[in-house]
């Protein structure tokens, strides 16, 4: 018999690979089902789906970073936001996914506030650049119709809005076109800060203060795990360089964590976390922040 | 040639077939635990694993915020283990130690970085598509 050629055993080994981590989940599988993590990646020769790459990244969402500026009293400015008129403008694939990301945060911010007629125009840039990413599912039309519905219901319409990023984000891993949901991810994170280091300039409240010095973990995540796997990818490269120019402010500030037992509510499925963190951030350094995100924000809406 | 052919379809189609599997997997979650209340975080987390493998990420919890963290691995409720530690490692909640529940709430005084693993229940399955997410309450 002929020996199989190492092309053809490698496509063996892939597909037998493939057709394990097919199974439904409650099917159990066919071969030892307690391999370790390393020997399962080892004998997986790498294939595209299917183990865990360690690519699994958290950045806080704007709605969240939004509600955090909206109930600190600041008040509503649309001289912060993006133009929603400019969504034809952005001609490369990096910048309609950062100028996505940006027009999510601008939505969730418009929304915020009440403010529905910005909230549609934002929605409508929004789907243009979802189109031309080829991401349009999650911006379709019934969904643009339970918006329209939904304006004078602002809880109905933050969760509406967040699902679609949510279906936005699921979509691009399906098709392994993850460097862009990192992008549009990344987008809405350069405008959140941008809000918050604005409304910090005339009122730096803890709340912003601790938004901001958090957000040194953050950029960690960003540079480290997220586009670090993508600087081949056009745009990816010049956005990584300004943003580690970033993390050098970020470097200055300190954050101590004091750690204190939870306390854990079984009736009500609930856990009261009571940990303390303190962060020190210099004026200096809130503004140094401030400047630069603004200066990358620029060069990324034009 | 045609085996190789033949092989290579098969790996495109399954794997199709897997990543289909999870974001049904990833709605069916969202469906199931979060009510209009929740605001997704707007990213779903997810990895497909085998027996004992574990997934974990960081995330920032903010003070005054709760959150709501719901884990699933197919169609039945608590075939997933989700477990949170703190930044120096300490466990702050460990779903195993509550009957494997699907989802709970954290309310959190202060802002702090937080590390979500997730694990399969091996009594319930042995491989699958385990999904995360994240929501805030309004």
């Amino acid at each position: 018999m002929r020996s199989l050629s190492l092309l053809e055993r490698y496509s063996t080994i892939a597909a037998l690979g493939l057709i394990l981590t097919a199974c439904t989940p409650d099917e159990k599988p066919k071969v030892d089902p307690t391999p370790t993590a390393d020997s399962t990646a080892a004998d997986l020769s790498n294939p595209p789906v299917g183990v865990y790459d360690n690519s699994i990244f958290s950045i806080p969402s704007p709605i969240q970073l939004g509600s955090i500026i909206a109930n600190n009293g600041a008040s509503y400015d649309n001289e912060m936001l993006n133009k929603a008129n400019k969504a034809d403008m952005y001609a490369t694939t990096a910048s309609q996914a950062l100028n996505l990301g940006i027009y999510g945060a601008d939505l969730g911010y418009t929304t915020l506030y009440d403010h529905q007629q910005e909230s549609l125009r934002y929605m409508r840039a929004s789907r243009k650049l979802a189109d031309v990413l080829g991401i349009s599912e999650a911006f379709d039309d019934a969904t643009i119709s339970q918006i329209e519905r939904n304006l004078d219901n602002k809880d109905s319409l933050l969760y509406l809005i967040s699902n679609s990023y949510r279906k936005a984000d699921d979509f691009l891993q399906i098709r392994e076109r993850k460097h862009i949901g990192a992008l549009i991810i990344v987008g809405g994170w350069i405008e959140s800060i941008y809000f918050a280091a604005n409304i910090g300039k005339m009122n730096q409240t803890t709340e912003i203060t601790n938004l901001i010095g958090m957000q040194k973990h953050t950029l960690e995540t960003i540079l480290d795990k997220m586009l670090i796997k993508y600087l081949d990818e056009p745009g990816v490269k010049d956005l990584y360089t300004d943003l580690e120019s970033i993390r050098e402010s970020f470097e200055e500030i300190n954050i101590e964590y004091t750690y204190s037992t939870p306390v854990h509510d079984k009736e009500n499925k609930t856990t009261e976390i009571t940990s303390t963190t303190t962060i020190d951030i210099s004026d200096e350094v809130f503004k140094e922040i401030g400047v630069k995100i603004e200066l990358l924000r620029k060069k990324i809406i034009l | 040639m045609k085996k190789i052919i033949a092989l290579f379809v098969a790996f495109v189609s399954l794997s199709v077939t897997t990543n289909a599997q999870c974001d049904t997997i990833a709605n069916y979650c969202h469906k199931n635990n979060f009510t209009v209340n929740y605001i997704s975080d707007g990213q779903n987390y997810r990895a497909f694993l085998f027996g004992e493998q574990e997934a974990e990420f960081t995330t920032t919890f903010f003070g005054g915020a709760t959150y709501r963290i719901a884990a699933c691995s197919g169609f039945s409720q608590g075939s997933l283990i989700f477990r949170i530690k703190d930044e120096e490692g300490n466990v702050l909640f460990d779903s195993m130690e509550f009957g494997n529940v699907p989802y709970w709430d954290f309310k959190v005084t202060s802002t702090m970085t937080v590390s979500i693993s997730a694990q399969l229940d091996l009594h319930e399955t042995q491989s699958g598509c385990a999904s995360i997410l994240i929501g805030f309450k309004k």
